[in-house]
């Protein structure tokens, strides 16, 4: 029988609920009927999450998994995001563009999921496995196969696995008017349809490569690099 | 490996010039956190820890930090 599949999505716009990149995302999950998915959606900006503190650089030792912010300050809440991508089948990044880059909150989560990644590269402890990963990217300008291309490049030393067209996107008009695109994106079927396409892509995808349902084993791979530290 | 509570040990100590260091600490003469254990103070865990430039942490390969506050399994 088919196991229960996760999917998580992490809205990594700093207006959260209010932002575009919400709606879309939200719109996309909404669509998703199977009772046998369970959905779960995090508003990174409703958390409260202490920027990374880098220990990294100090040593890569100290980058540890659970993070010594989450071991050391009990009211940051980053463990939140930590435990459902630990959870979760499908991880969907979602986040808007910010003069030509992901937002800033995306790149202190992405910082923070530094100790998942190096658990693997530094401890050769595989933590992210077997999980489908996508993005949604949206903005008002240019700029989103840079901002696919620079979240990709985390995802999959992070350990996820793409399927084929693992992003969705939109960017508007490059003019001044953005108080247009809500009203665009609520109007336009195409672009819902772009967004809700992923998320119909990765579900099936995960059904397929996650769970054989004929022969009815589990996927399970891993990878660990074979550079040496110290 | 949990490092040897030793004078070589302590003089290579950094715990005394972290930002995490408390005058708590200082008064008691508290140091050597990962050879020793926690400690009884508050601690400034909001400042970020350099357990891992020291060269007691690099000598006895460990990993983590805050050892002040966390107790070397």
């Amino acid at each position: 029988m088919l196991k229960k599949l996760k999917i998580l999505g992490l809205c990594l716009s700093q207006r959260g609920k209010e932002s575009n990149t919400y709606y879309l995302l939200k719109n996309a999950f909404d669509q998703i009927k199977n009772k046998e998915i369970e959905k779960e959606i995090i508003i990174a900006s409703e958390l409260k999450l202490r920027p990374c503190e880098h220990h990294y650089s100090v040593n890569p030792k100290m980058c540890v998994h659970p993070c010594l912010i989450t071991q050391t300050d009990k009211t940051d809440e980053m463990k939140k995001i930590y435990d459902a991508i630990l959870y979760s089948d499908i991880i969907i990044f979602a986040t808007p563009i910010y003069w030509g880059s992901h937002s800033s909150l995306a790149q202190k989560v992405i910082e923070r999921l530094n100790s998942l990644e190096n658990s693997c590269s530094v401890f050769k402890k595989v933590l992210v496995k077997n999980k489908i990963g996508g993005i949604m990217v949206l903005g008002h300008e240019d700029g989103y196969q840079h901002v696919v291309g620079n979240l990709m490049n985390f995802m999959t030393k992070l350990g996820v696995i793409f399927p084929p067209q693992a992003y969705a996107a939109w960017v508007g008009e490059s003019d001044e008017n953005t108080s247009r695109d809500r009203t665009r994106l609520e109007q336009d079927q195409d672009i819902k349809a772009e967004f809700n396409g992923l998320v119909e892509n990765l579900v099936n995808f995960s059904k397929k490569v996650l769970f054989c349902e004929d022969c009815g084993k589990k996927f399970d791979y891993e990878f660990v690099s074979k550079r040496k530290v110290e | 490996m949990k490092p040897k509570d030793n004078k070589e040990n302590l003089s290579e100590c950094l715990c005394p010039y972290c930002s995490v260091y408390t005058r708590c600490a200082k008064e008691k003469k508290e140091r050597l956190f990962c050879g020793r254990g926690k400690t009884a103070c508050a601690m400034n865990t909001n400042n970020m820890c350099i357990c891992g430039g020291c060269l007691v942490y690099r000598k006895n390969k460990l990993s983590g930090g805050y050892f002040c506050v966390n107790e070397l399994e």
